[in-house]
């Protein structure tokens, strides 16, 4: 991945769950409200992936690798306040 | 890959396995395989091991005269004091039992299964710092109380309990008295003879030895009816072949948590006051729990607007293993009934994680732990609505099922 570029991980049920669908809407909203690359990526918790990030419990969302919310949905206004938090200190030690 | 750093901060639900342990349960699972009942040489060398490891359990807890009988551990020594008091009263319809309210689940729910005899259950409350009031029983107490059970120690709080002052009221009135120890042995001084109780219970994994393993302390065996029936073993106390492997390694480890325990305490308090000097530096956090009565290696913090599980979940991805104190129960999470005994409000309860350490967690360790619990806070503090702290969908699973019986 691009040093500059960020990257949401959904991890949910399959099939989603009504939080599940609501987590995915409030991740496309934010990624939108951002002046930068970020992707989003949803794997399910049956894969290898989500049981290498010990997910219990869902929906659990993770940014650059770091879970930030598990079995809620975030509020978009404090997920574009991160990534705004995280993309400056990242350009700072570019 | 670079292996992870681990850190494992979660003593109170079960503790590394001791180097003693490890090292002397080899024979066990080759060659030394003899039923302690067999009355030939193998079977009596079994049978002197599990002595062996009854004397050094005895001596973690300062019994000198009663009787040590090796269950499968807590729960079932809780399930045998408390179901043997009551069969010993002649399973009486109108008997009446004690408990404080932040028992253990195997105390609180074999209580409840007391209730469904026939028996009232009281139960205290705690104080806002989790303590047990000695007025609080002494007001419970009735003629036909033949029971009261209060833990040495709570597995979310650390809080230790004023057992002395209620062992004086429960002898004076010639009930029995049963202490669950399972989080107090091997982490305190333990004196069954001085504290006064009638029955206490422990379980070796919680300091060391393997899981499936436990014991109940009795001043006078002959104060229960017992349960189990179909065998002579434990001196017909505990029906079924001894658990050798799992006895030995409790002996073991017992040995070694009453000689390391001065040296574990100091360590172990050290390591926890990193922990509690994030109620007084990170904002909104607080201690949960009584600041001195307290078990040397546990922490429980309120970090309000940050909810447990996430933290839980955050710090495991970085290799940080603590504990929360909220349970799910199909498709709803319970806040812990503990901390709600204590006066917290549902919400308070959903944002509390335990932190329990052990001699394997380092200063060092602890202060890594620390600066991530910082960040995971301020982080889901920053995305989490207040109001979904707690909440689930009817149409959610949120816990993942790995196993089903």
């Amino acid at each position: 991945m691009d040093r500059m570029a960020h990257e949401f991980l959904l991890i949910r049920n399959d099939p989603p769950c009504k939080k599940c669908h609501q987590v995915e809407d409030v991740l496309r909203e934010t990624v939108d409200a951002v002046a930068f690359d970020v992707e989003i990526r949803c794997i399910t918790t049956a894969t290898e992936e989500a049981r290498s990030y010990g997910a219990l419990l869902t929906p659990m969302v993770l940014l650059d690798g770091k879970s930030i919310s598990a079995g809620m949905v975030p509020r978009k206004g404090g997920l574009v306040k991160l990534l705004e938090k995280i993309h400056s200190e990242q350009a700072d030690t570019v | 890959m670079s292996e992870q750093r681990r850190i494992y901060l979660d003593h109170n639900a079960t503790a590394p396995v001791h180097p003693d342990v490890a090292t002397a349960l080899g024979p066990f699972l080759t060659t030394r395989y003899g039923n302690p009942s067999a009355p030939y040489m193998a079977g009596q060398e079994a049978k002197r091991d599990v002595a062996a490891a009854r004397c050094a359990v005895k001596n973690l807890i300062g019994c000198t005269s009663g009787s040590l009988v090796f269950t499968s551990g807590g729960t079932e020594a809780n399930n045998l004091a408390i179901k043997g008091a009551f069969f010993a009263a002649n399973g009486r319809p109108k008997g009446h039992v004690v408990i404080s309210a932040i028992e253990h689940p195997c105390v609180r729910e074999t209580a409840a299964w007391l209730e469904r005899q026939g028996v009232s259950v009281t139960t205290v409350p705690v104080t806002r710092q989790g303590q047990v009031r000695p007025d609080s029983v002494a007001k419970a107490l009735r003629p036909e109380t033949f029971l009261v059970a209060v833990m040495h120690a709570n597995n979310e709080t650390g809080v230790v309990q004023p057992i002395e002052e209620i062992a004086s009221l429960t002898r004076d009135a010639g009930i029995l008295f049963h202490v669950d120890g399972v989080q107090a042995a091997g982490k305190l001084a333990v004196d069954v003879e001085a504290l006064g109780c009638d029955s206490y219970s422990v379980s070796g994994h919680k300091f060391g030895a393997l899981k499936g393993v436990g014991g109940l302390y009795l001043r006078d065996p002959s104060s229960l009816e017992w349960i189990q029936q179909g065998g002579h073993q434990e001196g017909g106390y505990r029906a079924g072949t001894e658990n050798v492997p799992g006895i030995v390694a409790m002996g073991k480890a017992a040995e070694a948590a009453l000689r390391d325990l001065e040296a574990n305490t100091a360590h172990c308090r050290a390591v926890r006051d990193v922990f509690d000097r994030l109620a007084a530096n990170m904002p909104m956090t607080r201690l949960n729990g009584h600041p001195e009565a307290r078990l040397p290696n546990t922490t429980n913090l309120c970090c309000l607007y940050a909810d447990a599980m996430s933290i839980c979940m955050a710090l495991s991805i970085e290799g940080v293993f603590l504990g929360t104190g909220s349970a799910c129960a199909s498709h709803t999470q319970e806040p812990s009934y503990v901390l709600r005994a204590m006066g917290l409000s549902d919400q308070a309860a959903y944002c509390s994680v335990r932190i329990s350490v052990g001699p394997s967690v380092s200063l060092d360790d602890a202060e890594f732990a620390a600066e991530r619990i910082t960040q995971a806070v301020e982080t889901i503090r920053l995305v989490t609505a207040p109001e979904d702290i707690g909440t689930c969908g009817d149409d959610c699973p949120c816990f993942i099922e790995t196993d089903t019986p």
